[in-house]
């Protein structure tokens, strides 16, 4: 069931969960392991934080500095308008690209 | 006995003690992390987030005793952050290979990197081994002498001077900082220059 062919697909899909789950509002990198967690996409802050700066510097997300209740300062991420518009083009053509594999025959 | 290092991580108040293949197991994870990143432009910044991640989660395993960890403790901490995947960062050069590379590069900018540069030795007074006040014993310690050395040199000095070298071990039990034993005198110095450059 599990092919390479579907680890590709997940390795493209990544950064739209993270654009998913960082428009909930504000989160944290241990937040988005959490979710990710136990998920087909469960991964490590060695992936994540190189995908985050790249959705940053893309313009998609933004961080900000919050103080933790233990521990250091934690950045804390989340969508900028075209982050948010991004996420939205990708739910349509995601549907979109259900439906021509629906149409296309199963 | 291993040697104790004392680091400093990216946005930690406090400071980890590591056994020094814990040490070189964490230098290297931020070497190899440094050359997956190749030339992404936040290189810089993505470091410090694994740095302050790596900082958490040993600050857990350390506790509030201040626990000096080993290789161990440091193996699954680095293994629980894991290895950088530049592949979801834009295409760069061997991103695809899995194994640390194993390359002799400057320094990281973390503050763990400064460890990398030259100690400088501290004269101290080390209480360990001493038979007055630890003065040779920080001496041989500073010179890379067996003690027995230094001790011998010094009452020489004090009998062919007539006694006067004494004054000059009485100022330097009085000037010089202590440290308990070797191992923290090498602390110290690590320590010391590690101090300041933290990775913003």
């Amino acid at each position: 069931m599990d092919t390479e062919r579907f680890q590709f697909l997940r390795r493209g899909l990544l950064e739209f969960l993270v654009l998913a789950i960082v428009s909930s509002g504000d989160v944290y990198v241990g937040d988005l392991l959490e979710r990710l967690d136990g998920t087909d996409f469960a991964t490590r802050e060695g992936t994540l934080y190189p995908l985050l700066s790249r959705l940053r510097r893309e313009g998609l997300l933004d961080h900000e500095w919050q103080e933790s209740t233990a521990g250091p300062p934690r950045k804390y991420y989340r969508l900028t308008d075209a982050g948010r518009a991004e996420l939205q083009a990708f739910h349509a053509y995601w549907a979109s690209l259900s439906h021509l594999i629906e149409a296309l025959g199963s | 006995m291993q040697r104790v290092i004392v680091v400093d991580l990216a946005g930690q108040r406090r400071q980890f003690r590591l056994h020094e293949d814990a040490y070189d197991a964490l230098r290297r994870y931020l070497d190899g992390a440094r050359v997956r990143l190749g030339d992404d432009p936040d290189a810089a910044e993505v470091l410090g987030d694994l740095e302050r991640s790596i900082g958490d989660r040993l600050a857990a395993l350390a506790g509030s005793d201040d626990r000096v960890l080993d290789a161990a403790a440091i193996g699954s901490v680095l293994d629980a952050v894991g290895a950088v995947d530049a592949g979801a960062a834009p295409a760069t050069a061997g991103s695809a290979t899995s194994g640390v590379p194993e390359l002799d590069l400057p320094p990281v900018r973390g503050a763990i990197g400064t460890a990398r540069t030259p100690r400088r030795r501290r004269l101290y007074r080390i209480h360990d081994g001493q038979q007055v006040a630890g003065v040779c014993t920080g001496l041989a310690a500073f010179a890379g002498l067996d003690v027995a050395w230094v001790r011998t040199i010094f009452v020489l000095l004090t009998l062919v001077t007539a006694g006067a070298f004494l004054l000059v071990y009485l100022v330097l039990m009085f000037i010089l900082p202590v440290a308990a034993n070797r191992e923290e005198w090498l602390a110290t110095m690590v320590a010391e220059s590690d101090g300041g450059a933290r990775s913003s």
